[in-house]
């Protein structure tokens, strides 16, 4: 009986040592190799990626497969989308897809960031397949056959720009890179310069799933908030990701403003009806608003995501950054990017 | 289609008069349709292949075939037989139809496992699958630890201490879920939930691989124990039977196995408890040979059901959905066929 | 003590928790013989059964052929001691021969099965009891007189020195009562046997054993000898545990004597 217990115990450890031995390796905090200046790519070209993997493209990729939305818009943003054969699950749910390139919405899908379609993918015979960060799981299954894949991981504006770099040289796109760089870092300097020394009002950032679950300083929302010349309240929360509150917390921060989130469930008009709310300073000066989401999703950072953060600053500040300036950007952008006139009047829930 | 030619032999079979040729045809037809649907499995997926690219050593064919399709098949063959035979010795060995391996928190404990990997460790698949792992033996041990301090020690306080782990662990994963990403950690967990064979590579088969085979074959070999502890413990102890030890080994074994394959797979349903059920109706006497069927009837169904849930969508579907829309009528229609108390 | 016993109970007390149930209970058996065991209801019948094959913790000791049966592991008491309960535990749909075999445990290694041989000797068992031919019957599907039968047959197989049987007559009608009983009582005379039964029917006791002790709240109170006893005596030790009652001797169609145990109706 002892021989048999120890021997079931060995095979436990045996088991545990192998798959720690499988462990994925840490991520690298490791800015990848930039060759700034030198605008024309020269292949072979070895990047670093996201995960901190050395990576070789031996020639210009003529067909990429992308499985993450963030770096397909990037791509379609790098007139890069005629490269595109295979993109992630779910396209049609993304307007910018449907007005900048519809092409995409006939591509075969290769799965969602949970569900990779490893075979579907392998069919496509792509020259570089771009992951994100969470599906670095299938990496070596795609290696093993011979596939080369970049990882990315385009959290916040800092990674996004990280990830930008990575496939401008991967793909031989980095004029279109910088161009997008140093547009989004101009608005962003300009709009810093408009706010500078106005008082900053309190916003509260209400989530996609519920009004009371709210973005803490970790998150992109932070960010968009602090961009636009505002005070997130829920600032001095500890969570890293949306935070469940209570209405009387709410209550007790009393926002100036109240923002959902581009895709939230439930309505500004349910906000403003909300008899818990009524007392509210945002409520009280009916000074809720949804973040538009008809064009792309500004609220996470995608290319135009600046645009997300003007938005709020033309809320806030409307002296200051007028709603016909913003709009005026808007369509700018995704003349300039997306190569394409949006349609700016139904846009704007300010009015 | 495949499966119902194959369960209309298996009731041809069924009608033979002489009861050992009939088990011995069962099995062999049983063994015939797994192989048939293995071998028709290796050819149904995303990536076009096809016999002639692969005699032909076309490399991208052949790679995909080597790190994907043959792993992955191969994976609901052991996958199915392995859950097919932990069921039928759970059945057993609590003496109750309906144990699956639930009973002593064996899924509930690898969901637990699961959530934490995804949230803490990395998205990683090596992660999570170690850590749903080690989440399923823990919640077993402890099973086995609580039930092993109580005044009464039998198969009742396991089962007691099992819905007490199994409480303790949904409470965890509840915890998981409520801190988790709902847009991200949250899916990916329930997602990990209904089970799926699409992440199998050839990376992830050797240690699921060795566990299964060592614990299959501790089983295998300790057959006799197992169908000992289906008597009550008293008489089952005046045959020699040290129930205590024997049945801590047969439950250990039975939990490595099934541990092995949902932590790479996530949960598959009702696999563990249709496949002994099937058997046990087809051949009607638990011995080994029925043991055997019940792991072949468990590696047909999550073969079929991974063929539907890799060919009938765009998308990869969720592998649970098949073996419960499967294996439901097919109990089913097994029941009606013989109309009588079984167990 | 006489050398001639086979088996001695000495000074057994047990219970279930602070509720004693044998008090001091110590008598001995003979090789060859069937001692039946007679009691009321709760008068300690099965606990001392349990007792003896050490399923429950007691004070006192039993020698089997000289071996404390108290120091025998699981695997060795169960290669002496054989114990039949009033139903067997097996709920599971399993062939005949496969219960038959199940009394090879004690023989075979952990991982052994039953060789060849073995399942000749099951079937010869098999054959013994009665159920020739039915090795491949689902054990589920059997009568309760079939199913004691194929237990019986497990037994033969286990070939122990003592066996334990707790009420066999329990769930069988009149006839498979006397059947199964008689073909115990064979397997006794003829290998020699050593064999211990609760019994509920007094009045098949005094057909078929050789020895009967009446048990009353725990205690041995006395012992009997249907053969060589006076039915005075037997009757005197028999009211005390059933009341009022006679017992009578007499001749059955066979000229053969039996004991005839009647009721007192007027007590009632």
């Amino acid at each position: 009986m002892k021989k048999w217990f120890s021997f079931i115990m060995a095979l436990i450890f045996a088991c545990t040592a192998t798959a720690c031995g499988n462990a994925p390796e840490e991520v690298r905090e490791e800015v990848s190799e930039r060759t700034e200046g030198e605008e024309e790519v020269s292949y072979p070209v070895t990047v670093t990626d996201q995960l901190g993997r050395q990576v070789t493209i031996e020639k210009e990729p003529e067909t990429i497969v992308s499985g993450y939305y963030i770096s397909t818009s990037l791509l379609v943003a790098l007139n890069l989308q005629d490269k595109l054969t295979g993109i992630e699950a779910k396209a049609e749910s993304r307007p910018i897809y449907h007005l900048s390139a519809p092409d995409l919405l006939t591509l075969p899908s290769v799965g969602t960031a949970k569900e990779f379609d490893l075979e579907g993918c392998a069919a496509l015979h792509p020259d570089l397949v771009i992951l994100p960060m969470k599906l670095k799981g299938v990496i070596p299954a795609l290696e093993e056959l011979e596939l080369t894949v970049l990882a990315v991981n385009p959290e916040d504006q800092e990674l996004f720009e990280e990830a930008a770099q990575i496939l401008g040289t991967a793909a031989n796109a980095l004029p279109a890179v910088n161009k997008l760089l140093q547009y989004t870092q101009e608005k962003l300097s300009a709009l810093a310069d408009t706010l500078t020394g106005l008082e900053a009002p309190s916003v509260y950032m209400a989530s996609n799933s519920s009004l009371l679950s709210t973005a803490g300083p970790q998150m992109y929302q932070h960010s968009l908030i602090e961009n636009a010349g505002g005070e997130n309240v829920a600032g001095a929360l500890s969570d890293d990701y949306w935070a469940e509150i209570s209405y009387e917390q709410l209550l007790a921060w009393d926002p100036a403003y109240i923002i959902l989130a581009a895709n939230a469930d439930y309505t500004v008009e349910s906000v403003l009806e909300d008899p818990n709310l009524a007392a509210c300073k945002a409520v009280k000066n009916r000074q809720v608003y949804q973040l538009p989401g008809d064009i792309d999703a500004w609220d996470s950072p995608v290319p135009g995501s600046v645009l997300g953060s003007m938005w709020l600053a033309s809320i806030l500040h409307p002296g200051e950054y007028p709603a016909e300036q913003w709009k005026e950007d808007v369509r700018e952008f995704y003349e300039t990017f997306y190569r394409f006139t949006p349609d700016t009047d139904g846009l704007y829930a300010g009015e | 289609m495949k499966p119902f030619t194959v369960l209309h032999l298996i009731r041809t079979g069924c009608m033979q008069e002489n009861r050992e040729g009939r088990i011995k045809w069962i099995l062999a037809s049983a063994f015939a349709g797994t192989t048939v649907l293995f071998l028709a499995s290796l050819f149904v997926g995303k990536y076009p292949l096809t016999l002639n690219q692969l005699l032909e050593k076309e490399e991208q064919a052949l790679r995909v075939f080597l790190t994907l399709r043959l792993p992955r098949t191969s994976m609901a063959l052991l996958g199915g037989f392995a859950l097919g035979i932990a069921g039928n010795v759970y059945q057993t060995v609590f003496r109750n139809p309906l144990a699956a391996p639930d009973i002593i928190g064996v899924s509930s404990g690898a969901s637990a496992g699961a959530a934490f990997g995804i949230l803490f460790l990395s998205s990683g698949t090596a992660a999570v699958t170690f850590s749903a792992f080690l989440g399923a033996l823990t919640a077993v041990l402890l099973t086995l630890s609580l039930a092993g301090t109580g005044r009464e020690k039998g198969n009742a306080s396991i089962v007691l201490s099992g819905i007490a782990v199994h409480a303790l662990a949904q409470t965890m994963l509840m915890v998981l879920k409520l801190t988790a990403d709902p847009e991200k950690e949250l899916s990916s967990i329930e997602y990990w939930m209904m089970g799926s064979l699409g992440g199998i590579t050839s990376y992830r088969m050797p240690v699921t691989v060795l566990v299964c085979l060592g614990a299959l074959t501790g089983i295998f070999l300790l057959r006799r124990q197992v169908l000992l502890l289906s008597v009550e413990d008293e008489e089952s102890r005046m045959l020699g039977v040290d129930v205590g030890k024997i049945r801590l080994m047969v439950l250990l074994l039975a939990t490595l196995l099934v541990a092995a394959v949902i932590s790479v797979t996530g949960l598959i349903s009702f696999v563990g408890l249709l496949a002994p059920h099937t058997a046990r109706l087809l051949a009607g006497k638990s011995r080994s040979s029925v043991m055997l069927l019940g792991g072949l009837m468990g590696s047909i169904l999550l073969i079929t059901a991974d063929m539907l849930a890799r060919g009938i969508a765009a998308g990869e579907l969720p592998v649970s959905i098949f073996t419960s829309l499967l294996g439901a009528p097919f109990l089913l229609y097994l029941m009606a066929g013989k109309g009588k108390a079984y167990f | 003590m006489d050398s001639s016993f086979f088996f001695t109970a000495d000074q057994l007390n047990a219970g279930y928790g602070k509720r004693q149930v044998l008090r001091e209970v110590s008598f001995s058996l003979r090789q060859g013989c069937i001692t039946g065991l007679l009691g009321a209801n709760g008068s300690g019948k099965s606990t001392l059964l349990k007792a003896i094959c050490n399923q429950l913790p007691h004070t006192g000791e039993c020698l089997l052929n000289g071996q404390r049966l108290e120091d025998l592991n699981i695997r060795r008491l169960a290669g002496r001691v054989s114990y039949i309960p009033q139903r067997s535990g097996i709920t599971l749909s399993v062939s005949v021969l496969d219960v038959v075999l199940m009394g090879f445990n004690p023989v075979l290694g952990l991982f052994r099965n039953p060789v060849q041989e073995q399942k000749k000797r099951a079937e010869e068992a098999l054959a013994a009891a009665g159920l020739a031919g039915m090795q491949e019957r689902d054990y589920q599907t059997l009568s309760e007189g079939e199913k004691q039968l194929c237990i019986l047959a497990r037994t033969m197989v286990e070939d122990t020195e003592l066996l334990l049987l707790d009420e066999p007559d329990s769930a069988l009608d009149f006839h498979n009562r006397y059947y199964v009983l008689m073909k115990l009582r064979r397997l006794v005379q003829e290998q020699k046997k050593t064999a211990l039964v609760c019994l509920h029917d007094p009045g098949l006791a005094l057909d078929i054993c050789d020895q009967l002790l009446l048990l009353k709240e725990g205690r041995c109170i006395s012992s009997l000898r249907p053969d060589q006893d006076a039915p005075q005596v037997m009757e005197e030790k028999l009211k005390q545990i059933y009341g009022p009652l006679s017992l009578i001797r007499c001749h059955d169609g066979q000229g053969q004597s039996r004991l005839v145990l009647l009721s007192d109706l007027s007590a009632f």
